[in-house]
């Protein structure tokens, strides 16, 4: 499931929070991006349209029904078969021909692969 | 001033803009383009007209006869004509309150077409998220503007826009590049542009004047160039702020933005959208105006605003009087639209209405004599427009007196 940058940042907000009420949800979002409420209703009717999240009576409190993981596999996937025609693997490398990563992230990378094995 | 008048006399400003406009373009500066499409709007929108200034009509000398400046500061002695001519049949009165209908149906569905586009780009855009970027930031505060502007960054548009008028939102594409700086000056001086001309707005009203006379395919056409004129002027803006030597810099850009190009939101200031091609010459082609180009855009624009405001009106008063010129000159009389008629055998419902310039009408509603309201499946209802010639406002004492030649059916329409 795609999910656009918009309802991500709800999503999170439900990730951090658990079942959190849409209201509540809208004064965090304020905060975070300024959105009005109107806009986060919006956005939270949206992601229940898409099977991503749901509301229930009372307070419409809502519930993911994609959990983070799911999200970013999406994510994932998407970027590999778009940039990489598929080959994770070359995604890998070129994470690993980065620069900017640390001695420390280099070394977690080396072991996820060394455990997939 | 009927609709129809005001489309007719609108299209002739367009007529005159478009030749001007295509032999013109990369020439006078491109906001003399914006201004002449502003007078036409004003032609289009406002029903009513000015009366014409001192001089300014001398030219028109028609206008000028049926418009005698002293007619302002005669008595007013006869306020009622009353036109003996016969009334129009019953089927030319449907054709007319058809024509009527039909218009007020194109006019409804344009209307709910234009704004159910910008309700759902709307909602889009509202859902965009904040861009946090010191560059931004630092350019945002060296901006003096008393409207406070925010930028924001989506994923749902695929150019660089603004939307809202008092609240205004700059919004980039995510995929734009936020470390290149030269580029996000550009869009950002382009997009500000728009915020400080108020550019949502006149958009807004291009779109009211399509709803409004989508009938006429010239008030098309004016929506689709002056469209693309807002663009080149803030294009225009962008190289007059950086600099001759920007230009090849500003155009590649461009064409890296339209590469991406967005779906169909009327309302908003596309960054990229209308006619890439003429924008990117536009772009390459400006210089510095010359004086005498500054000077023609002035002369311009001054003589289509003067002529849009009063010497149409004025024609336009003549044919709605019809034959005004036998009457007592100066005397004020009234203006008809002539898709109105009264005291036919068909019962009508009348609203009478004084309409002056500026001021707020004054109306009153009553059924003719003779009409049994109970028996009647519906009221047809007539609005009847009612002025002095002189601008002047109706006394209570006329204003009666012409209810009462209603009533009576003494005042009738001609054709």
């Amino acid at each position: 499931m795609k999910l656009f940058d918009a309802e991500l940042k709800v999503m999170e907000v439900l990730w951090e929070e658990g079942d959190t009420a849409a209201k509540r949800i809208a004064e965090i979002l304020r905060e975070k991006t300024g959105w009005s409420k109107t806009t986060t209703y919006t956005v939270i009717k949206r992601l229940c349209d898409k099977g991503a999240a749901e509301r229930r009576e009372p307070n419409w409190v809502c519930r993911p029904l994609v959990t983070a993981e799911e999200a970013r596999e999406h994510e994932t996937n998407e970027l590999i078969n778009r940039m990489w025609g598929g080959a994770a693997d070359q995604l890998v490398a070129s994470i690993l021909g980065r620069r900017d990563l640390s001695k420390e992230e280099i070394e977690r990378l080396k072991q996820i692969v060394s455990e997939l094995e | 001033m009927g609709i129809l008048q005001m489309s007719l006399s609108g299209a002739v400003l367009i007529a005159a803009t478009v030749p001007v406009r295509s032999l013109a373009v990369y020439r006078l500066p491109k906001r003399t383009f914006v201004f002449l499409w502003g007078a036409v709007l004003l032609r289009l929108l406002l029903p009513f007209s000015l009366p014409p200034p001192l001089g300014v009509l001398a030219v028109g000398g028609k206008a000028a006869e049926v418009f005698p400046l002293i007619s302002a500061a005669q008595t007013y002695t006869s306020p009622v004509r009353a036109d003996t001519a016969s009334p129009r049949s019953p089927p030319a009165l449907a054709q007319a309150s058809f024509a009527k209908a039909a218009w007020l149906g194109g006019t409804v569905v344009c209307a709910l077409f234009f704004l159910a586009a910008h309700l759902r780009f709307r909602r889009e855009y509202k859902a965009a998220l904040p861009l946090e970027n010191a560059y931004v930031a630092a350019w945002l505060r060296g901006q003096k503007l008393r409207r406070s502007v925010r930028v924001g960054y989506s994923d749902r548009i695929n150019a660089p826009m603004t939307y809202g008028t008092l609240k205004p939102v700059i919004l980039f594409p995510k995929t734009a590049d936020r470390r290149d700086e030269a580029c996000l000056r550009y869009i950002l001086t382009h997009e500000m542009t728009h915020i400080r001309r108020f550019d949502t707005l006149l958009k807004c009203l291009l779109a009211a004047a399509v709803c409004v006379h989508w009938f006429n395919p010239l008030v098309w056409v004016m929506y689709v160039l002056a469209n693309r004129d807002i663009e080149l002027a803030c294009d225009e803006a962008v190289v007059r702020a950086f600099g001759e030597t920007a230009k090849p810099a500003y155009a590649l850009a461009l064409i890296g933005l339209e590469e991406k190009k967005s779906g169909f939101s009327p309302l908003c200031n596309n960054f990229a959208k209308n006619a890439i091609e003429e924008r990117i010459c536009a772009i390459m082609k400006t210089k510095k105006p010359s004086f005498m180009g500054i000077l023609s855009a002035t002369v311009l624009v001054v003589t289509l605003t003067a002529g849009a405001l009063t010497a149409f009106a004025a024609d336009g008063g003549d044919t709605t009087n019809g034959n005004s010129a036998d009457k007592t000159p100066g005397v004020g009389d009234f203006m008809f639209p002539s898709d109105v008629k009264f005291a036919d055998d068909m019962g009508i419902k009348v609203t009478v209405e004084e309409t002056q310039n500026g001021a707020l009408p004054r109306s009153e509603e009553f059924t003719e004599p003779g009409f049994d309201a109970g028996s009647a499946v519906f009221m047809p209802t007539r609005l009847v427009a009612v002025n002095r010639r002189d601008g002047g406002k109706f006394t209570e004492a006329e204003w009666n007196n012409i209810l009462a030649g209603i009533a009576a059916g003494e005042i009738r329409m001609e054709d």
